[in-house]
């Protein structure tokens, strides 16, 4: 019977510390998608400074040169953009984005998914300098979140483990 | 790309519609111009028509559908590529060329740095020239630009929109082996500085455009640096380059007929007294390096020839102008007429 006891206690424990830890990668991994995502638009701005590559053509360098799900944003994107079927830039991007990187699969944020959006409507310069400053400005806004949720998220992962443990032992007493 | 989806799919929603609707053919469509609250132009040949709400042809302004901001900002996105940023430079000229070598023009705030053309702002107007390929208009204009054997550095002059481009690709086409039926005794190797873009009509650096089998193409790049370019490093028997108007095109031409490099060029004008009142013209006219000058004019088709003289201004027997040279430029107007259910595909 302890023996059943111990073994329930266990289970629930780590369950409570599991979703702590689930909590706290999802911090990370939000980061890591903002920084990829940051690093994409470092890649766009170096494009359009070297080259002034086209933007669909960019779009093809770039994801040749990025992983899994921002690979075929930016595919996707290229060939949406090279069809000229009619629709802004502005609603190809956040159509795309809707389509390949939200829903969960980045873990990213709503707040964060606007502002990236927001990119959609800040595209369309005559000049170069014009382009490649909204582009910085969004890198900016990028960092300042990233910033952000580094400070807050150390605390919050520690917070979210020690969560999970104690809620942990606590439902193990209630239970037991 | 069939043509009509290559031009439509440059114009704004509202206007690519109408277009659809409209079933132009547009190997007789010259131009299509745009201005903010002005009723949308289509030029062919002499004629023109605007576009009506109903997406109909009509000599009626009443009729015609207004074009508006919204529908200049989004074809310049479309024409643009989505990338106006990379057309910066050809913008601060007036105009950028898109693929299939169509040539957009633009009009509107210019933004100056001192005396210089820094970009345009606020742009008003949009003319969409459209570029037309004839294989064999200059069929027959060749063998009397040969003398002894060799090709004689030619220039090609006309007015803007009559033709020169058109008939200086069909010869980079035919000098450069894209004939089968050719009298020419060997076929050259062309080198094209396509400055504008519109002889290759070059994506991404590939040409579009049949300019034959033995061709280089500088896209993109300034006549006079483009044609050293390519003396260094193509070998070129041919040099051909577009719309010649600076002394230090003239001074690229000079050195590349010293270099035993034949020449072909167009320019701007009309007679050879106008020539002759331009300052830059006064080397190669002195120097007597262009062995053929081929005057073109409107007339009842663009690409008209009206007389051919040699270096020293005496004109060239023109033995024969019949046969595929006319019909080739007849197709530039074929079916336009003062009707504009003529310009409409059956």
């Amino acid at each position: 019977m302890f023996a059943l006891k111990l073994l329930g206690s266990l289970i629930v424990l780590s369950a409570a510390a599991g979703l702590g830890l689930e909590k706290s990668m999802e911090y990370r991994q939000r980061i890591e998608a903002l920084s990829e995502l940051r690093r994409m638009f470092l890649l766009l701005s170096g494009e359009i400074r070297s080259s002034r590559t086209p933007i669909p053509e960019a779009f093809r360098h770039m994801a040749g040169r990025m992983d899994g799900p921002y690979r075929e944003f930016l595919n996707q994107m290229a060939q949406k953009l090279e069809q000229m079927g009619g629709e802004s830039f502005s609603a190809l991007w956040k159509e795309t984005l809707k389509e390949q990187l939200s829903g969960g699969v980045l873990k990213l944020q709503k707040e964060d998914m606007e502002l990236i959006g927001s990119f959609g409507d800040m595209f369309g310069y005559l000049d170069v300098q014009m382009q490649l400053s909204a582009i910085r400005l969004l890198q900016e806004q990028l960092l300042d979140r990233l910033g952000m949720l580094r400070g807050a998220c150390a605390g919050q992962m520690r917070m979210a483990k020690l969560l999970g443990v104690g809620g942990g032992i606590f439902l193990v007493i209630l239970l037991v | 790309m069939d043509k009509e989806k290559e031009i439509v799919r440059l114009f704004s929603g509202e206007i690519r519609k109408r277009l659809m609707q409209a079933g132009l053919d547009y190997d007789n469509v010259r131009e299509i111009r745009l201005r903010t609250n002005r009723p949308l132009q289509i030029v062919g040949g002499k004629n023109i028509y605007f576009l009506s709400r109903s997406g109909r042809l009509t000599r009626r302004t009443e009729q015609a559908y207004v074009v508006t901001k919204e529908d200049l900002r989004e074809t310049l996105e479309f024409a643009g590529n989505y990338s106006l940023y990379a057309y910066e430079e050809e913008l601060k000229e007036g105009f950028l060329t898109v693929e299939g070598g169509h040539r957009i023009g633009v009009a509107g705030k210019v933004v100056r740095d001192g005396m210089r053309v820094a970009g345009m702002r606020y742009i008003t107007s949009v003319n969409v020239r459209i570029s037309h390929e004839i294989t064999g208009c200059a069929r027959n204009l060749l063998p009397l630009l040969m003398s002894q054997g060799s090709f004689c550095h030619t220039l090609l002059i006309s007015p803007p929109g009559c033709g020169k481009t058109t008939m200086l690709r069909d010869l980079v086409r035919q000098l450069a082996g894209g004939e089968e039926e050719a009298e020419l005794p060997v076929a050259y190797t062309v080198g094209v500085v396509d400055e504008r873009g519109e002889i290759a009509g070059a994506h991404m650096g590939i040409p579009t455009k049949d300019l034959g089998l033995f061709t280089d193409v500088l896209d993109g790049c300034p006549k006079a640096e483009g044609m050293l370019m390519l003396l260094r490093s193509m070998s070129p028997d041919i040099l051909a380059v577009d719309e010649i108007g600076k002394e230090e095109d003239v001074e690229a031409i000079s050195y590349a007929s010293c270099c035993g490099c034949r020449v072909i060029a167009t320019m701007h004008g009309n007679t050879l007294e106008e020539l002759k009142r331009k300052p830059f013209c006064r080397k190669f006219l002195e120097e007597q390096i262009f062995e053929r000058y081929v005057f073109l004019e409107m007339g009842e088709h663009p690409g008209q020839i009206r007389e051919i003289l040699d270096g020293r201004g005496n004109p060239v027997s023109i033995l024969s102008l019949e046969g595929p040279v006319k019909e080739g430029l007849k197709k530039l107007e074929a079916g336009m007429s003062d009707s504009p259910a003529d310009v409409c595909l059956p």
